[in-house]
């Protein structure tokens, strides 16, 4: 007989009452310990997420029910609304300049705290520090120091006889003041490729200087490589921060008469012009549909950064085709 | 086994929802819990909450039947709090206090007291007629008023020593008291760092380190009414801007003057800049000349390191003399359950004497003629050289109707635009500010077409 047939024919005799084999008790098991993040996932981000992506259908302005509208949010976003161009421009600009220069930043960091030298626990421990401040204190603490008449930047500059700029008092200033002080949290990104680097065998830097490589050769043809994951890994999760930058825009513009995101709009950062939307201007419809075309920008370009990453990023042991 | 869980479970049930349906009804003699939400305007700092806190005990101690609890925001975040608070069916009872800006924000909200003041057969006598009249709108009451806070000229004696001027006359009525009698005084009041003021030749405008002319505090809308314009830029029906011409233009081509043609005022990065800790040039003891409202006199403790005091509203070209004023209020939600008792604890708080302690903590000036003198006794114990029969003299000023923060539709928008467009003349000085108005006036006329287009 063969051996199918055993299985079948067992089966098929199996009594109703038969305890739950390992493998389905394991599974329920799974779901239940899972279940917590599950039931919290749907109702703390699907269901407003599914909320929302009615809502952006609708005119909403919290004191009357919604009126369904069709399409109108979106349209008016993209053929009426100059001010969703304007947002997103003042966050591709911020982005374009912020997140290279938080990855070299982060990087040469790195590098400069992986050395063998005395006391590197305790720089480490500074350069990492200030990211772990959070956004608010952040803002403030940066706001005094790009104070035009009393901060200490201005002053560090007029002493070598630079007249320094208005910062986040000006609308010229104010996004280049706020790059600026982006690089105060790169401590963060740091200790990631600190704990990437690490993570590179010293075998094969002793068998390059063997080979002769100098030390830019070896960071070219060794480290680089061996951390583009970890890259991969920073831009990814910078693109995504920085399309959802908020925090400090908010804390330093809060009070203004003007509104958020002064001076001149010069800092209407696009989750600031959503908020204002949703929260200044009560427009909770048109908020929602740019919450979702921000979603969409937002998956669209991590999925760019993925397919771009076959040909930059190496994973060890990875059989390339 | 199974059986006797199940029965077990069944029996919980049953017991519980007996339970419930017999403790589920309030029980007769149970209070009513009236909310009162503190953050459209002053009230939320600690000590204010603190001492609103001890009020609210004092009624829940004098009150059985109904119990009031305040819950606070902070001013940046009262519009997401509480419209959260709405869409979360949460909606308080009564805002309290609230502005006329707060009142406009969700301006459908709110609902008529007239009804309950007329049943009442309340007694409104006692409070200034401009203060009243300033919560009447055309299609309802909204509240009585708490306190006003009018405007003055703020001026710097010190600086005025100095410069060897005379003070700035005391009291209404003075002719001669015009802004372009300010705007003369400030020519010599505006130093640059070598000490020049505006009629020297050597004076260097990018240099400046005291102002003359610290200029207006308040909105851009505080401004058109002193050149005769409407405060609101639009016509009676809110249907067409009219923020191009007339005031609004004047009160545009004032502001740009004073920062780029006579250089008595600051940019909007001078204003921006933190002044010793101060908020602004007055306050920091750098600006000799500042429009603002009584609240700021409340301030002064923490800047007093110059002597001040206070002069009249100037007169505009027209001789028009406007005194821009904030005002506190009360106001009671539509969504409310409670109305009824929302106005019995709106009434117990506007009485005298509980008036004007809140006002004591909030740092307004009681909206009550029958408090006004002891407002003033009481202030000038604090501040024995300042004249502050003055902010009292300038209700009978007050721009009650229409109000410089007064509705109009979709007003964030607006507002946000008109600020943008002042400031867009305070940050650039090669702006003509007859463009600027007339970009303005476009901006605004797409969000009335916007508004009634939704209606």
């Amino acid at each position: 007989m063969k051996l199918e047939n055993i299985k079948l024919r067992n089966n098929s005799a199996k009594p109703a009452s038969q305890p739950m084999s390992m493998r389905r008790r394991e599974a329920l098991w799974g779901y239940i310990f899972i279940s917590p993040w599950l039931i919290g996932f749907v109702i703390f981000t699907l269901g407003p997420m599914i909320a929302s992506l009615l809502l952006s259908l609708t005119n909403y302005n919290i004191t009357t029910p919604p009126v369904f509208i069709q399409l109108d949010n979106y349209i008016k976003l993209f053929t009426g609304d100059p001010r969703f161009w304007h947002s997103l421009g003042v966050t591709v600009k911020f982005a374009l300049i912020a997140i290279p220069l938080n990855l070299v930043f982060g990087f040469v960091l790195a590098l400069l705290l992986n050395q063998n030298v005395p006391g590197v626990a305790f720089w480490r421990t500074i350069y990492y520090l200030p990211s772990v401040i959070a956004g608010v204190a952040v803002a403030i603490l940066w706001s005094l120091i790009f104070n035009p008449r009393f901060g200490i930047l201005n002053w560090l500059l007029s002493l070598v006889g630079i007249d320094g700029p208005g910062w986040l008092a000006s609308p010229d200033w104010a996004v280049p003041a706020l790059i600026i002080m982006s690089l105060w949290s790169v401590g963060g990104g740091m200790i990631i490729y600190l704990s990437g680097l690490q993570s590179i065998p010293t075998a094969f830097y002793e068998a390059a200087e063997l080979d002769g490589a100098n030390a830019l050769q070896r960071l070219f043809y060794i480290t680089i490589p061996l951390m583009s994951p970890v890259i991969f890994y920073n831009l990814v999760i910078g693109i995504i921060g920085t399309f959802q930058y908020f925090t400090e825009v908010y804390v330093i513009t809060a009070t203004a008469d003007t509104g958020l995101g002064g001076p001149l709009e010069s800092t209407l950062f696009y989750n600031v012009y959503l908020y204002s939307n949703a929260f200044r201007y009560l427009n909770m419809g048109y908020a929602s549909a740019l919450a979702w075309v921000l979603f969409v920008i937002v998956l669209v370009l991590t999925l760019l950064v993925f397919r771009s990453s076959a040909l930059w990023v190496y994973y060890e042991g990875e059989l390339r085709r | 086994m199974k059986n006797n869980l199940f029965k077990m479970i069944a029996l919980f049930v049953a017991v519980s929802t007996l339970l419930a349906a017999c403790g589920g009804a309030p029980a007769a003699e149970e209070p009513t819990k009236i909310t009162a939400f503190v953050g459209f305007g002053a009230g939320s700092d600690p000590d204010s909450m603190e001492a609103l806190k001890k009020i609210a005990q004092e009624f829940n101690d004098s009150h059985k039947d109904i119990q009031l609890e305040f819950t606070f925001s902070t001013w940046e975040e009262h519009s997401a709090k509480f419209s959260t608070l709405l869409a979360g069916d949460l909606a308080p009872d009564l805002a309290f206090p609230i502005g006329i800006q707060g009142i406009a924000e969700f301006y459908d909200e709110w609902i008529d007291v007239a009804p309950y003041i007329k049943e009442d057969n309340y007694d409104t006598s006692d409070f200034f007629g401009p203060a009243v009249e300033l919560l009447q709108y055309p299609d309802k009451t909204i509240g009585l008023p708490l306190g006003v806070y009018t405007s003055v000229i703020f001026y710097n004696e010190d600086l005025f020593d100095k410069a060897g001027l005379d003070y700035p006359p005391s009291a209404y009525g003075d002719p001669n008291w015009t802004y372009g009698q300010v705007v003369e005084l400030a020519k010599s009041l505006t130093l640059d760092e070598n000490g020049n003021d505006t009629n020297s030749p050597d004076f260097d405008p990018t240099k400046i380190t005291q102002w003359g002319w610290a200029g207006w505090d308040g909105p851009f809308r505080t401004i058109p009414g002193k050149f005769g314009g409407n405060p609101l830029g639009m016509d009676a029906e809110y249907k067409t801007a009219e923020m191009n011409t007339g005031g609004y233009l004047e009160g545009a081509q004032a502001i740009h003057d004073a920062i780029w043609k006579t250089h008595v005022s600051p940019t909007s990065e001078d204003l921006d800049s933190s002044f010793g800790g101060a908020d602004n040039p007055f306050e920091g003891g750098l600006s000799a000349m500042w429009e603002s409202f009584s609240w700021i006199a409340y301030a002064y403790p923490t800047f007093n390191n110059f002597n001040w005091n206070v002069a009249p509203i100037p007169a505009g070209p027209n001789g028009d003399i406007l005194s821009p004023t904030n005002a506190d209020t009360f106001a009671i939600s539509a969504h409310s359950k409670n109305p009824q008792q929302a106005w019995e604890v709106a009434k117990w708080l506007i009485e005298p004497e509980m008036l004007s302690r809140i006002c004591g903590i909030l740092g307004c000036m009681p909206s009550r003629k029958s408090l006004a003198d002891t407002w003033v006794k009481d202030m000038s114990t604090e501040y024995p050289n300042v004249n502050f029969q003055l902010f009292v003299d300038s209700i009978q000023y007050m721009d009650a109707s229409p109000n410089n923060e007064e509705w109009v539709p979709n007003y964030q928008k607006v507002w946000d635009a008109t600020e943008n467009a002042a400031d867009t003349l305070r940050t650039d000085g090669n702006a003509d500010p007859q463009a600027v108005m007339d970009a303005l006036d476009t901006e605004v006329q797409g969000y009335l077409d916007e508004y009634w287009a939704s209606k």
